[in-house]
């Protein structure tokens, strides 16, 4: 009798895994050729995968663990994740930023988004994951990089590098009491900065039967910067803002492959808002002395957070937020430059400053010094690949 | 009874409109909705959703990607509050509480030291059972130059941060 229930048991055990064998062999992970990465492990028992009228929303919860082959250090990782669908929701990137991978290391990237795709689904896996590109600590990169995600990766690694030099100095003029005031400062600013739920506002005709205002950016000069911005406008109706328009100019000595303008709006009250970056469209090649106007299409609804109230957007500033050169240079504002235009508080706190400032709440200042000479001794914000 | 009355959470409602509940799920939930005028009303909606998309046959564009990250961390937030899993976690989890219903039925005639010491199998196999997930300290959703939406996330319990991009069409 024992017998038929340990049996019993056994069966039902083999069921259970392979419940959980049937969730992971739904998510591919694969690794481009040439990239000096191992995947280690996979853990994706936690996803799931729910069928909602003709879609099928997929709650992609796991982790992923690398092993970097290599020889120069991984400072950055982007990973692109796919359902093979070309609507909303159907394509992603990961991207870890600040990572510190020797070769032989293991590092581990926790992934944690919905995806959404038409059903049927087609046979294979629903979900494929891969490394579109890494970015060593010589900011040279490896990978297929079809999202971008080289550029992206340099920008916030030219970021994280001004911004712990910037604390690094707190803690060399004045040790550890003056890191904590620095720290402290930069929770204060973030805990202060007022945010934005951002919408598209769909596709249908632009602000139709509506009295949409033209609303004319508030520029930011910076003389340090590759791009001049000339003029800007964008239209409002309420909430909705509608088809930016900016007019620049290369002012620098080489062609500009790419660049963005930081977008920030201001409510009837006076509150500042970051909107990330303006939609525009870019050149492909900006030669020297050249003039573009830059435009874009969406339609974005913005409600600050945590409010039902219809704001009214009062004005609208812009700012260059970085731009890349033909030679590879990739340009970014200072943090003094950003303090000098009043700006410093209201743009997006780095990923670096924010991952530095929850360490210093979870482990204390003597954990952020480490972190900070571990990472020292690299370029500072204007750096050639 | 107490229990019973308590108000099914959104999610459940919805897979409720979709026909999506398991038989006994569905009946305790149908019980309570056929007394709960706000429950009905939810059921309704997501009822109505559903057959909106339907006709439709593909996928709306709309909010998603800025709302999917703040309904998943708040989804997140409170599994970890109560526990709560669903789809093939909540497969699996009723696969091994049956695995530990076999195991009560088996170790309760030869009860040993070693499981008084330790409670209840089957409170020891719901426990583990019941995920661990991290917790997210907020995150931000800002538009990207192309017009997608990028996401920020700080996961406490690996210390990681990464930035989700969501691609528009």
């Amino acid at each position: 009798m024992r017998r038929s229930f340990h049996s019993l048991l056994g069966i039902a055990s083999a069921a259970v895994l392979a419940v959980v064998a049937a969730a992971e062999s739904r998510v591919a992970v694969e690794i481009p050729a040439g990239l000096p990465l191992e995947i280690v492990a996979t853990d994706f028992a936690n996803t799931e995968f729910e069928p909602r009228g003709g879609a099928l929303v997929i709650e992609l919860t796991g982790s992923i663990r690398f092993r970097h082959t290599g020889g120069a250090a991984v400072r950055a990782l982007t990973l692109a994740v796919d359902t093979r669908s070309p609507g909303l929701g159907g394509r992603a990137a990961v991207a870890a930023p600040s990572l510190h991978a020797r070769k032989g290391d293991e590092f581990e990237i926790p992934l944690n988004l919905r995806m959404l795709r038409p059903l049927p689904l087609p046979s294979g896996p629903a979900v494929h994951i891969a490394p579109d590109a890494v970015l060593f600590d010589t900011l040279e990169a490896a990978g297929p990089d079809r999202l971008d995600s080289v550029r992206k990766m340099t920008v916030r690694e030219l970021e994280a590098r001004r911004d712990r030099q910037h604390f690094l100095a707190r803690w060399e003029a004045g040790g550890r009491d003056e890191l904590v005031a620095s720290m402290h400062a930069s929770l204060q600013r973030q805990a202060a900065r007022p945010r934005l739920d951002v919408r598209l506002a769909g596709t249908g005709p632009a602000t139709a039967g509506s009295d949409p205002r033209e609303v004319r950016f508030a520029l930011v000069q910076d003389e340090a910067a590759p791009v001049e911005l000339i003029e800007g406008t964008a239209l409002v109706r309420g909430v909705v803002s509608d088809t930016p328009r900016i007019q620049i100019r290369n002012r620098s000595d080489q062609p500009i492959r790419h660049f963005e303008v930081g977008w920030l709006i201001a409510d009837a009250d006076g509150a500042v808002y970051s909107v990330g970056a303006v939609p525009l469209s870019t050149p492909s090649r900006l030669a020297p002395g050249e003039r573009y106007e830059a435009s874009g299409s969406r339609r974005f609804a913005l409600r600050p957070t945590g409010t039902r109230n219809e704001p009214t957007v009062r004005s609208m500033t812009a700012y260059l937020r970085n731009a890349r050169l033909e030679d590879g240079t990739v340009w970014i504002p200072s943090r003094q430059a950003l303090d000098a235009a009043q700006i410093l508080g209201a743009v997006p706190v780095s990923d670096e400053e924010r991952r530095l400032t929850q360490l210093y709440r979870e482990r204390g200042p003597s954990a952020v010094v480490d972190e900070l000479r571990k990472l020292a001794g690299q370029s500072g914000d204007r750096v050639t690949r | 009874m107490k229990r019973f009355n308590r108000h099914p959470d959104e999610f459940t409602l919805a897979l409720l409109a979709g026909g999506d509940l398991a038989p006994f799920s569905r009946l305790r939930v149908r019980m309570h909705v056929k007394r709960c005028a706000a429950c009905r009303k939810t059921v309704a909606e997501h009822a109505r959703l559903r057959s909106d998309i339907a006709e439709r046959s593909v996928v709306p564009e709309a909010d998603f990607a800025a709302l999917a990250h703040r309904v998943r961390v708040e989804a997140e937030q409170r599994r970890g509050r109560t526990g709560i899993s669903v789809g093939w976690r909540r497969k699996a989890a009723y696969a091994a509480l049956a695995v530990a219903a076999l195991a009560v039925t088996l170790i309760l005639p030869f009860p040993s030291d070693e499981a008084s010491e330790q409670g209840s199998p089957v409170e020891n196999l719901a426990y583990d059972t019941t995920p661990t997930l991290a917790q997210f300290d907020g995150t931000e959703a800002q538009i990207t130059s192309d017009g997608g939406l990028s996401v920020r996330t700080y996961h406490q319990a690996s210390g990681a941060m990464t930035i989700t991009d969501y691609y528009a069409p």
